[in-house]
């Protein structure tokens, strides 16, 4: 009875989940096609980190507010072939306090201005990708809270091929 | 018969298990760009300064802001404190009245300031009647200069 059972609720069990069906062809020894199918989905994950902090910085004769800023694609981003991901950067480039200062700043990569606004690309790479860019003030003519927001956008682009 | 069952519910349960592909979920962000700038600012004031004899008016030196990093909406005051008079060195209660007074003419009591540069010329006064009413000897007098952070008006 118990091996009756057994052999019951197995069978239930393999006729309740869901399992891929697979197709048959029958042949009596022509040759036949099967089409084989699957699909794998773009993934990545990048972090863009909320905030950060001007620090000052003092050097001969020269005051400055400098800090870097990290954009980072976690390992294991997989693209399509000739696709990468484009992290552009949206700002006025000038913060401002409560009452009314503003302080212009710029941000650069590699010690170079940005070109398209970009700050960051990643490919397909098993390993974590990191973009690093640099935000720099001026000393102010007035003391105070300066803030700002920027807006990071991120893409997925094509690049052009070539044959 | 147990382990063809057996066998048979692992190969369905391989057979049923289906793996997830999250897609990229990251469309961007804003983030937050702060600084804070402290505020500072240095004030100098006149030094010691000796008055020739029977001279009404002896330049003072001045006040002024050689440095300043401060909130827009504040300044920089500086109060002058003095009994107006000085004393002399043997009898204190012997004393030659004295007024400070700016590069306009105006009795000095206080001033602010915004920005480095700003500055007041300061001039001790005594007139000629003080003067000759004085007793010999030696005066002097200390005066104070108080120098704080405001709200502008």
């Amino acid at each position: 009875m118990k091996k009756i059972l057994a052999l019951i609720v197995a069978m239930t069990l393999a006729g309740a989940m869901s399992i891929t069906a697979f197709a048959t062809v029958e042949t009596n020894g022509d040759t036949k096609q099967t089409k084989v199918t699957f699909n794998v989905e773009p993934t990545y994950m990048v972090t863009i980190p909320a905030s950060v902090t001007l620090q000052k910085v003092e050097a001969v004769n020269q005051i400055t507010y400098e800090n870097n800023y990290v954009i980072t694609a976690s390992a294991g981003v997989r693209l399509k072939k000739n696709e990468y991901i484009e992290v552009t950067v949206t700002s006025d480039y000038e913060m401002e306090t409560q009452e009314g200062a503003t302080l212009a700043y710029t941000i650069t990569k590699d010690d170079a201005p940005l070109v398209d606004s970009i700050v960051a690309i990643f490919n397909t790479d098993k390993a974590e990708q990191t973009s690093q860019i640099h935000i720099a003030a001026n000393d102010p003519d007035y003391a105070g809270e300066y803030e700002d927001k920027v807006t990071f956008t991120v893409a997925v682009k094509t690049a052009s091929s070539s044959n | 018969m147990k382990k063809l069952v057996a066998i048979m519910l692992a190969a369905t349960m391989l057979v049923a298990m289906s793996v997830t592909a999250f897609a990229g979920n990251s469309t961007g962000g804003d983030a937050i760009l702060t600084t804070s700038i402290t505020p500072t600012y240095t004030v100098t004031i006149p030094a010691n300064t000796t008055v020739a004899f029977n001279a009404t008016k002896t330049d003072f030196g001045k006040i002024e802001v050689t440095a300043s990093q401060i909130h827009p909406d504040k300044c920089i005051k500086v109060e002058l404190t003095t009994d107006g008079e000085l004393n002399n060195a043997i009898d204190n209660r012997k004393v030659i009245p004295y007024i400070i007074k700016d590069s306009n003419d105006m009795p000095f009591t206080y001033a602010t300031y915004l920005t480095e540069g700003d500055k007041t010329d300061l001039f001790i006064h005594i007139t000629t009647d003080d003067w000759n009413a004085a007793y010999a000897g030696d005066y002097s007098d200390t005066v104070t200069f108080t120098v704080s952070y405001e709200n502008k008006n």
